[in-house]
């Protein structure tokens, strides 16, 4: 990233080509929306061009590309994404949940339970779960510490669980 | 020492992901051993996090790379204009492109442009009239070859007039059409950039303004803002302006219309 900063843009070409698959692969957990997922991804290396200048080599690439790739998500949701209720989210999952139980009911059940998680939440389960980040470097993208991370994550795997149960007992 | 509850749930996450520290995970062992409560709750949530490997997660299309690359193309040319000691955008652009296509092109235009200059030169006819035959030879050429069902020929053409006259009003709107109209975006990319030398004409870069809403490619999109900012086009900052708040156009247009308007300011 020094090099693109630096003004050698095609070695933007090496970087996308090593972290391109995991950060669509966070939108996507995030959003579950793939379409949404592969313009956001389009996004965030857009944004590192135009922004290179205030890439602080001192600290990890991939925490100051994850913390674009939350704030271009924060903008696209907050441009398309109506109000929904708790209540209305609920009922549309259950109604989704009956349409895959047959395949795999747990993994059924869990993703189900990730998408109804509130967005903080659901947004620190996939950092800590599914992105290889140190929680320092997640600290660091979320602007907390490190102790509040950990409370986050332990919070937010316990409202996973709350929702799974809920989720289990309504279709039993 | 007792650890508390509250503190050992903190750790349970990388407890379940293995990647505690051993003296922590000592102190998780003794604590689970001696709470009941932590230990149910540290199971069942700890085969959640398990199972969480287990949902799965789709591949990011092909659609992915090809538009990375085109927006960095695109973009590492409009940075290669504003320099002023590099090669033109076009050059850097289709050089770059790894298709055997385009390298044969460009070999085809320079033998094509020197046979042009050797055959419009004979040395039996006055300078002058010989410098009219050609340019009129030229500009019915340049035409022609936008017109070509080929690609690579419309990519010729718009080479030849990126070398015309500039007052050439002719080849300024046939290139205009060319942005407007060409199926093919690479051509559109290379009209836009040929377009720079006929950047004194206002009602051209009106024109070329109005023709950023009728692209599909936001490559030529933001091909188009960033020769207007070149261009020091004040009078595009209202209409770059009312782009940043257009929902039809991508983010990432209306981002380069903001930059542009900064730019103007």
């Amino acid at each position: 990233m020094r090099q693109v900063k630096d003004g050698d843009l095609r070695k933007l070409a090496v970087l996308f080509e090593r972290h391109h698959r995991a950060l669509f692969h966070f939108f996507l957990r995030c959003t579950s929306d793939r379409a949404l997922s592969e313009d956001l991804v389009q996004e965030v290396y857009f944004r590192i061009l135009r922004y290179r200048h205030t890439f602080n080599p001192q600290h990890a690439f991939t925490a100051w590309m994850y913390q674009i790739a939350r704030n271009a998500q924060m903008d696209q949701l907050q441009k398309r994404r109506p109000e929904v209720t708790p209540d209305e989210e609920m009922a549309s999952a259950s109604s989704r949940v009956d349409d895959v139980l047959s395949r795999d009911q747990e993994v059924a059940l869990l993703r189900r339970a990730m998408e109804l998680l509130p967005e903080d939440k659901r947004e620190v389960l996939v950092l800590s779960r599914y992105q290889e980040l140190k929680y320092e470097e997640i600290a660091q993208i979320l602007g907390i510490e490190v102790g509040a991370v950990k409370v986050r994550v332990f919070r937010a795997v316990r409202a996973l669980g709350d929702l799974y149960t809920e989720l289990a007992g309504a279709k039993a | 020492m007792t650890t508390s509850c509250e503190q050992i749930q903190q750790k349970l996450p990388e407890y379940w992901a293995g990647i505690i520290s051993v003296n922590e995970h000592r102190a998780v062992d003794t604590h689970l051993a001696a709470c009941q409560a932590c230990r149910n709750e540290s199971a069942e949530l700890g085969r959640l996090w398990a199972n969480l490997d287990r949902v799965p997660v789709e591949a990011p299309g092909p659609a992915v790379r090809t538009r990375f690359y085109d927006m960095l193309d695109a973009y590492r040319s409009g940075a290669d204009e504003k320099a002023p000691a590099a090669a033109p955008s076009w050059w850097s652009r289709w050089f770059g492109q790894p298709l055997p296509v385009f390298a044969g092109a460009l070999a085809m235009l320079a033998v094509g442009f020197f046979a042009a200059r050797s055959f419009y030169s004979p040395p039996v006819v006055k300078p002058e009239t010989s410098e009219i035959a050609q340019l009129r030879g030229e500009v019915n050429s340049i035409r022609e070859m936008l017109q070509q069902q080929s690609a690579s020929e419309r990519l010729k053409g718009v080479t030849f007039a990126s070398r015309a006259d500039k007052s050439d009003r002719d080849v300024v709107f046939a290139l205009l059409d060319t942005v407007k109209s060409d199926p093919n975006v690479n051509v559109r990319l290379a009209a836009v950039d040929a377009f720079k030398r006929f950047g004194t004409d206002h009602a051209a870069r009106r024109q070329l303004l109005e023709a950023i809403k009728l692209q599909e490619s936001p490559m030529v999109q933001i091909a188009i803002i960033e020769l207007l900012v070149d261009l020091n086009d004040q009078s595009a900052v209202k209409a770059l302006n009312a782009m940043t708040q257009d929902d039809k156009l991508q983010k990432a247009v209306q981002e380069r219309a903001r930059w542009a308007v900064t730019e103007l300011h």
